[in-house]
């Protein structure tokens, strides 16, 4: 499974065309091919520069796709079936099928073998060169993780409601050729189990016998067995068709987490490929983060004075950093660096920032030592000195990432860095409630920061759970939907806009401007709908 | 035996002698062997010792039994701990970037202390006979739920020293859990929250409520066991002072009624009018052979009887001990330091007969080696306990030592069959080692 060595493969297309073998997708062949994936067989094809990324983005958008839907449906598993199904089966706006193509069969039929080869491929590369693109931190290997077995999950679920035959059929056939050590019980051994086994599995209307029942190593199925929710016998846990979803995401979880790590391993072997292949992948991690770039100028502008009253729109991290300044006349390194270029992404132009500062720091030093240590810095950020680099506003990811505050700093993101006590308090303060402070909280507790803050802006907005229908990725990014919010430009009822234009505009983006950052197409096309 | 209370001043002293003379070494390695050479398991294996003082000594490991043997009577800890199967000796953890533990026993933890708000005879730390009947319980419905459920074979059940017992179960399966899988099968058997129940029984709001096939097992050993039956009235459960209680979880005023109607007869009968109430069996069996027509109850509470039993005996277990798969436990035949006594296993058919004032205790041992074992003076050093009270535990002891390498060779036997077959390096499925 040299990963690696199948990447380059993959890259140096012109060297090779014509001698490589392609792989066989077989199951194309089949009249009632399932669509469930566990992505063991690597491609081995040759694939240009130009396809690699078209996929790539297209899976990525899949999977954004995906996080959006559990992030505003994930209450009402109803409406996250319905809405991922209108999202992930349109066919119809884009050249590519999509990644959950429902093996429906009349529309599975129409299409000739030719697309169905390359739908299955694409599947199959996409999943590839995303592990590649996503193996290298932590954070990014849990988002690709969680949004793929999502996507696995649903298309799992998907299949379930089909009401074709032949269903059972792929499933069984799925299970043998991923080598799953699961068995299905025989219509005797149900009988026998009985009633026993039915309460087991929870199934709260007696015996149904039309489902099958499966029995596996209780080991593989210990989100069930932890919540008693199969019926366990000589260490067999025995469990209906649908609650095999478990154990395969489990399955698919940890698989993707061995591999991501060798792809890791591996990742230097695509060293001499810096030119092309790695900024390409870097880019394509990143936009899990990062919606726009915030560089600041581009229309309104603020004085200083501003700043006061437009604070409480500020996310939690800026305000602490604010009040900072307030009381201490001073920051360091750090806060300087992530407030300053934040104020200078919402619209304050140099000699503002300049001001601003001068005022506050010149509270406790005076103003020729401000002018010698610290106006460099701002004129720095302002691009004015040195690189003449015109920096853009950081991100969540590099505030959350980013050195962590030591004694003294008041930078980072609260639900990262910050004590839970000090979070609490600061969050009641704020006029939420303990319940409101408690959800919170827990999304801290799992590591969900970029929750935690969502969560925080819809609550002290009033707005309900999922209300703002996106994640909060980049504090400027908070700041503008506050603002919309404030100006009544955004209002809850914006979802239902957002639910029908999004997926379209997903599609659209992809097929004809492959260049362009989806993700920054996504928050625009969401911006505008707001406008309305 | 003499019951006059233990005096620890002298522990030290004992404890080597204990070390040096009746520890059973051979039985201890070749369980932590498993059929292995000593390279393989053994001396992965992390040691604790616990010295005077709440001294920690982590991370001790040793190559052979020898090495551990001179080891464990030179230092003379006042507790030894057992910890997991290391990816490399335990004592060079900080050598190996990739030092994890990888292997480990399944164990359970019981303790009284935890049965609080249903235990009327003592409280905290003191015990009696009539407590240990709580453990004895305990130790038959778990055991039994452990083989019937799980297909564990291998189980040992070890006094913890002073008011609790440990469940070490040393099946290959069970050696091999990852941390999520230990912590799904301890919240399996967890049928509680702190002092709550987690367990839907119905009532309020909730109609009726099917329960898991094991709760209803549980239900049905504990009233089958004349252990509950006993502490049922020992501990007080049906007394005046608890009808308030028990009333609080039922929500139909005419079943109130006829309870509250019901106690004002005699303990025994107060029982047998909710058996016959409540449990369907008894109802049933009842009604035929009398004749009687007594009603079942409302939906709202036909598990009422099944919610009594289970929230006033089943285990109640310290989840935390069993998720981790390095964390210390006191391994068997340690002793206790404030009570002198040993971590004996025992015997789960027998468990009600243990006596747990009675327990062996390190300073009647010696005595009873130095009455006893005069003659044999040679073969002292490794068969000191049989000279003494100890040699029923090991016995216990080695019991399960054959049960766990019965097992461990029954699995090396599949492995053998798999690996002619094309290993299937990526699924967890199979292999059960990955994380």
């Amino acid at each position: 499974m040299e990963f690696g060595n199948v990447k380059r493969r993959v890259v140096r297309k012109k060297d090779v065309i014509g001698e490589q073998p392609t792989v066989k997708y077989e199951i194309i062949e089949s009249p009632h091919p399932y669509n469930l994936e566990l992505y063991k067989k690597h491609p081995n094809d040759v694939i240009n520069l130009e396809d690699f990324e078209k996929i790539a983005w297209h899976r990525f958008n899949v999977l954004k796709a995906v996080e959006d839907m559990k992030e505003r449906h994930g209450a009402d598993p109803k409406e996250y079936m319905n809405q991922m199904n209108t999202t992930l089966s349109s066919t119809s706006k884009g050249a590519y099928f999509p990644v959950a193509f429902p093996v429906e069969s009349n529309q599975w039929k129409i299409l000739s073998s030719e697309e169905k080869r390359k739908w299955k491929r694409d599947d199959l590369v996409g999943n590839y060169i995303l592990r590649l693109a996503f193996c290298r931190t932590p954070e990014d290997q849990k988002w690709l993780i969680t949004n793929e077995v999502d996507l696995f999950r649903f298309r799992f679920q998907h299949n379930m409601t089909l009401s074709d035959n032949s269903k059972r059929d792929d499933l069984t056939q799925f299970l043998r050729d991923n080598s799953i050590d699961v068995e299905q019980l025989s219509e005797d051994e149900k009988l026998r189990l009985g009633e026993e086994m039915m309460a087991g599995c929870a199934y709260a209307n007696g015996i149904k016998t039309t489902s099958d029942f499966w029995k596996i190593n209780f080991t593989a199925a210990s989100d069930l067995v932890r919540r008693r929710k199969c019926f366990l016998k000589g260490g067999m846990a025995y469990l209906p068709t649908e609650d095999l979803q478990y154990i395969l995401s489990t399955h698919y979880r940890v698989q993707l987490a061995m591999t991501l790590n060798r792809a890791y391993k591996y990742l230097p072997n695509i060293q001499n490929e810096s030119n092309r292949l790695k900024p390409f992948l870097e880019k394509l991690a990143n936009r899990a983060y990062i919606g726009k770039e915030f560089l600041g100028g581009d229309s309104t502008q603020i004085t200083r004075h501003m700043i006061e009253p437009l604070s409480k729109d500020f996310p939690l991290c800026m305000r602490n950093i604010h009040q900072s300044l307030r009381a201490e006349h001073h920051l360091k390194h750090g806060a300087r660096q992530q407030y300053g270029l934040f104020l200078k992404a919402i619209g304050l132009p140099l000699e503002e920032a300049l001001a601003f500062m001068r005022e506050e720091f010149t509270k406790k030093i005076d103003s020729d030592k401000f002018e010698k240590q610290y106006a460099y810095n701002v004129r720095h950020m302002y691009g004015k000195e040195g690189r003449r680099k015109d920096y853009a506003a950081m991100p969540c990811q590099l505030i959350i990432l980013g050195a962590p505050p030591t004694a003294g700093d008041c930078h980072g993101c609260p639900y990262k860095h910050q004590d839970t006590k000090v979070l609490e308090r600061s969050l009641l303060k704020d006029g939420l409630n303990k319940v409101q402070v408690e959800k919170i909280l827990n999304f801290t507790k799992v590591s969900r920061f970029d929750k935690a803050c969502t969560r925080q802006f819809e609550f002290a907005r009033g707005m309900m759970e999922g209300g703002l229908g996106q994640l909060v990725t980049h504090p400027n990014q908070y700041y503008e939907f506050a603002i919309q919010v404030r100006d009544g430009k955004r209002h809850e009822e914006h979802i239902e806009v957002l639910k029908s234009q999004t997926p379209a505009s997903h599609w659209n983006s992809q097929v004809t401007t492959n260049d362009i950052p989806p993700a920054t197409n996504h928050i625009q096309s969401s911006a505008q709908s707001m406008d309305m | 035996m003499s019951a006059s209370a233990f005096e620890p001043s002298n522990l030290e002293a004992w404890l080597r002698e204990y070390y040096r003379t009746i520890f059973p070494f051979k039985s201890y390695t070749k369980w932590l062997c498993y059929g292995e050479k000593p390279s393989e398991k053994f001396a992965l294996r992390e040691f604790a010792f616990i010295l005077e003082g709440d001294t920690h000594l982590r991370y001790r490991s040793f190559q052979n039994e020898a090495d551990f043997e001179k080891d464990l009577i030179k230092m003379a800890p006042h507790k030894l701990d057992l910890g997991a199967i290391y990816s490399h000796p335990p004592k060079e953890n900080k050598k190996h970037s990739d030092f994890k533990p990888v292997e480990r026993e399944f164990v359970l933890d019981i303790d009284l202390t935890d049965y609080g708000n249903v235990r009327t005879c003592c409280t905290k730390a003191t015990v009696c006979a009539k407590c240990w009947k709580f453990i004895a319980l305990a130790v038959n419905i778990l055991d039994k739920i452990l083989e019937e459920d799980f297909g564990f074979v291998a189980r040992m059940w070890v006094f913890s020293g002073r008011r609790g017992v440990h469940c070490w179960i040393g099946d290959v399966q069970a050696r091999q859990l990852n941390n999520s899988q230990r912590q799904a099968v301890a919240e399996y058997l967890s049928l509680f929250s702190g002092d709550k129940m987690n367990v839907n029984f119905g009532g309020k709001k909730v109609r009726s409520q099917i329960l898991h096939p094991m709760v209803n097992f549980a239900y049905k050993c504990a009233l089958q066991s004349e252990l509950f039956q006993s502490l049922l009235f020992e501990q007080q459960w049906l007394s005046d002072s608890r009808l308030d209680f028990l009333l609080q979880q039922i929500e139909d005023e005419e079943v109130v009624g006829q309870i509250t109607k019901s106690f004002k007869l005699k303990d025994s009968e107060r029982w047998d009018y909710l058996l016959k109430k409540f449990d369907e069996e008894t109802r049933v069996a009842h009604n035929a052979k009398t004749g009687a027509s007594i009603d079942p109850p409302p939906a709202t509470c036909e598990n009422f009887l099944k919610w009594f039993v289970l929230y006033h005996c089943y285990p109640r277990l310290d989840v935390n001990v069993s998720t981790g798969m390095n964390h210390l436990l006191k391994s068997p035949f340690c002793v206790h330091p404030a009570t002198g006594n040993i971590a004996v296993p025992l015997n789960p058919k027998k468990i009600h007969e243990f006596d747990v004032t009675q327990a062996p205790r390190v300073d009647q041992l010696l005595k009873q080696l130095r009455e006893n074992g005069q003659n044999s003076a040679e073969n002292r050093r490794i068969l000191g306990y049989n000279h003494t009270s100890l040699k029923d535990y090991v016995h216990n002891f080695n019991m399960f030592i054959m049960k766990a390498l019965a097992n461990a060779e029954e699995e090396r036997a599949k492995q053998k069959d798999l690996d002619i077959k094309p290993p299937e390096i990526d699924s967890p499925l199979r292999s059960r080692t990955v994380n």
